[in-house]
């Protein structure tokens, strides 16, 4: 599935970083994706109401991290891998919510399920991109990749 | 008669004088930061430009408090070395408009914002008072004597 | 004066969030129980006295919505207030909680200054 309209989730997107996370994003035109040791973290959300979908969200670990400690209001050597995974799936959750509300105002009623995360490698986030419209934004030096899921 | 003690752009005072009133003029995207202790009644101001520093390091070491990044937590070095307690501390953040000009594409006052709201929730300080965005440029004055907060904009006063 | 409050939410995130606010707004906490959905918070309330919830929509299990609807049907929980925390912005859900008799309905992404007004309106005044 491909995301209906890429702007409206670029917004949602940078205005969570802002508001929840105290990251800054910028959007980026090219999707330069740089290597990733660890690889990538593969957030997945459903939703049922008005329109049905899935909205997925692609980080590093690394910038998982960052954002748990940001949440947590600590450093990120303090936080754990399942802080780091909880605070990702949130982000995703506190996004959907935001750019299915832009999207069709506030008469719909939405059900979203529990965000999914799974670990994916490079090669894999690449043909991704190439299979689906998607956001690509610079946060704080970290990419991330929103998208519409399978 | 009180003394006005100015607050440039990219500058801070602290005061701990009751007859002191710091002042920092035309907050357009900038961001006007207040910290208050009630119990020893000592105030200080930051006006800064910019949410991060690593854009000019050489920058942030001359000018620290032109970023919010660096000026805000040197800003509270300041006011816990005179004995100011968390606790007693009432922050107020008043700014971060977006004004008309090419910083608008890089939405400056918001990320001021971001940055700053980051550093009070690291530190475990709750913001109590706020006045941010719009596009309008605001006056800020704070009396030291009564921890009193007066926001202008175009011609009218408000307290926080 | 503390008191008991319980947080249900399936991230720990989110919960987090909100114990750390209560903590950094000064509000005297007795016992801080977490739950990951509404049949764990139910769990939480069929054997603990709890002066305020917090509690999140989606969630497995047992939804928020449910939840909800189960203690104010139950006599002894009816009037624990609640403060619901969601991504959910629409009029509708909002209509449908406030009729279910919720205290406050806050949505995502939420300032620890948002939450601190929602608890200060709720909670008696404190020394």
């Amino acid at each position: 599935m491909n995301v209906e309209n890429t702007d409206i989730l670029q917004s949602a997107a940078i205005e969570a970083l802002e508001r929840f996370a105290f990251l800054l994003a910028d959007p980026m035109e090219q999707s330069a994706l740089t290597a990733s040791a660890d690889g990538f973290w593969q957030a997945q959300v459903a939703f049922r109401g008005p329109r049905q979908g899935a909205l997925v969200l692609i980080a590093t670990p690394l910038l998982a991290r960052q954002l748990a400690a940001n949440l947590y209001g600590t450093e990120g050597s303090a936080i754990t891998p399942e802080q780091a995974e909880d605070a990702l799936k949130e982000l995703l959750n506190v996004i959907c919510g935001d750019y299915l509300h832009r999207m069709d105002g506030s008469a719909s009623i939405y059900d979203l399920s529990a965000p999914a995360l799974t670990t994916v490698s490079g090669e894999k986030v690449q043909a991704w991109l190439a299979r689906h419209g998607h956001v690509f934004l610079a946060v704080e030096g970290h990419p991330m990749i929103l998208s519409g899921g399978d | 008669m009180s003394k006005s003690v100015i607050v440039d752009i990219g500058g801070m005072a602290v005061s701990e004088s009751p007859d002191e009133v710091l002042v920092t003029y035309s907050l357009g995207s900038c961001l006007g930061v207040t910290f208050y202790d009630t119990a020893l009644r000592i105030g200080g101001m930051a006006h800064l430009m910019l949410p991060l520093s690593p854009i000019d390091p050489q920058k942030a070491v001359e000018r620290p408090f032109m970023f919010v990044d660096v000026g805000v937590p040197r800003l509270l070095a300041d006011l816990f070395a005179r004995g100011c307690r968390k606790r007693d501390l009432v922050v107020r953040v008043v700014g971060g408009a977006q004004v008309m000009s090419d910083s608008n594409l890089f939405r400056i006052g918001e990320r001021n914002v971001a940055v700053f709201r980051k550093i009070m929730w690291k530190n475990g300080l709750l913001i109590q008072a706020q006045e941010t965005g719009g596009s309008i440029s605001r006056t800020l004055r704070l009396e030291i004597a009564t921890g009193r907060l007066v926001v202008r904009s175009q011609g009218v006063e408000k307290e926080l | 004066m503390a008191f008991n409050i319980l947080v249900v939410d399936d991230s720990l995130t989110a919960r987090t969030f909100v114990a750390r606010t209560l903590e950094l707004a000064g509000v005297p906490v007795n016992q801080l129980y977490q739950a990951r959905n509404g049949q764990e918070a139910l769990d939480v309330l069929a054997r603990e006295w709890v002066d305020l919830v917090f509690a999140d929509i989606n969630m497995p299990v047992m939804n928020g919505v449910e939840m909800i609807r189960r203690m104010r049907a139950d006599e002894l929980l009816r009037s624990v207030p609640v403060i619901v925390i969601t991504t959910d912005r629409s009029d509708g859900r909002m209509a449908e909680l406030r009729a279910a008799g919720i205290q406050s309905y806050l949505t995502k992404p939420l300032t620890p200054e948002d939450l601190k007004r929602a608890v200060d309106q709720l909670l008696p005044v404190r020394g």
